[in-house]
């Protein structure tokens, strides 16, 4: 008993020095803070993913899709986000960890065997600053009808 | 005797050294390429060389053993004050020339003496901009430039721009960031707005806040004022 409680209290002790070393975070640049991804789920919908880095967050109302020609696709699904009460901007719809999103395609976008699609993202950090929005390339491979 | 002993003392160990920052730039070579290697020296710290290397994300920091045997990546700590050694060299070779920057296009609002200068890029539709604008508002005998940098939404483009317009730039660009009042100023007059998009973005500032200090070096986002005013009195010291 006496031996954990040492233990515990070591642990205790050490904490703040182990959070000096490790806790100051560099920011990161904005495709690592925001990683995506794509699938195809069927022959006419493709799954945009974002993978979101701890203490970071995106804004829903801020995702753009785009032809690798700069057509805007629309339709997209994106779910409800958790609303965070802005102290500037009112309600904002805003997502952390992951957001996945469902982009409908257009027969002939369908029958191309792959695409390549144009999606703008803005995000920010807990960390004290929003990214200028970003627009990241992603390449499906389409699943055959 | 003895002085030219020394001599070829300092002379064996200057060679020594060569020989180990010539492995560390062969070794380097090898693995990189001479383009992205920028400069390659003595640490200040352990048996170890700084190599700054450079890529699209900008500017890097790596360590090399003497040996060229290992690259270390990460910071260095100061085990004495816990300083970032490395993010902080890494500022230093960042740096700016602050008296390059464009300060006629700027909003200067000055307090008390004017001493803490800063230079900020500030969108009015980010977040953390304005908390840093209301926190920049109680910083003492400061000198605060803004830079309009609307990047973040389509619509701080108009907003900036009247802000520009009006007759008292200063007061529309607080009553914006602090009171959330929109500029009234038609914003069709002639405005910096695109010169400085394209300055900020030249010089690497991919978010909002993005501000230097009077060394130039480059900080991101709405640190904590006590943080803030710690940097500013460092970078631009009472005169005494």
């Amino acid at each position: 008993m006496k031996a954990l409680l040492l233990a515990a209290a070591l642990a205790l002790g050490t904490e703040p020095a182990l959070a000096q070393l490790f806790g100051q975070q560099e920011l990161l640049d904005p495709d690592k803070a925001f990683r995506i991804s794509a699938r195809a789920l069927d022959t006419r919908k493709v799954e945009v993913t974002f993978q979101i880095a701890d203490g970071y967050y995106m804004y829903r109302e801020r995702f753009r899709f785009a032809t690798a020609d700069g057509r805007p696709l629309t339709g997209v699904q994106i779910p409800r986000g958790k609303v965070k009460e802005d102290q500037f901007f009112g309600k904002q719809e805003t997502f952390r960890d992951f957001v996945r999103m469902r982009v409908p395609l257009s027969a002939a976008d369908a029958a191309k065997g792959s695409i390549t699609l144009k999606v703008t993202s803005q995000g920010c950090s807990d960390q004290g600053v929003c990214y200028v929005p970003q627009t990241q390339d992603v390449t499906v491979q389409l699943l055959r009808p | 005797m003895m002085r030219a002993l020394f001599a070829l003392l300092l002379l064996l160990i200057a060679t020594a050294a060569a020989a180990d920052e010539a492995a560390v730039r062969r070794m380097l070579h090898d693995k990189l390429g001479d383009t992205n290697v920028e400069s390659v020296q003595r640490a200040p710290f352990g048996d170890l060389y700084e190599v700054v290397v450079r890529d699209a994300g900008g500017l890097h920091i790596v360590y090399v053993d003497a040996a060229a045997s290992v690259i270390l990546t990460g910071r260095a700590i100061d085990a004495k004050t816990g300083r970032n050694l490395t993010e902080e060299r890494q500022r230093k070779l960042g740096a700016i020339k602050w008296a390059s920057l464009p300060f006629d296009d700027a909003i200067t609002i000055v307090r008390g003496n004017g001493r803490r200068k800063i230079a900020v890029f500030s969108d009015p539709n980010c977040p953390y901009c304005k908390r840093f604008e209301k926190d920049l508002a109680t910083l003492d005998d400061s000198t605060v430039h803004i830079f309009l940098f609307p990047v973040i939404r389509p619509e701080s483009v108009p907003q900036t721009k009247a802000v520009w317009c009006s007759p008292d730039r200063a007061k529309a660009w607080r009553d914006l960031m602090l009171r959330s009042i929109q500029p009234t100023a038609a914003p069709d007059c002639n405005t910096p707005v695109e010169k400085l998009v394209a300055l900020g973005r030249s010089l690497g500032a991919n978010a909002t806040p993005t501000w230097f200090d009077e060394t130039g070096e480059r900080y991101s986002g709405a640190l904590a004022l006590d943080d803030v005013r710690k940097i500013l009195d460092e970078a631009s010291p009472p005169k005494r």
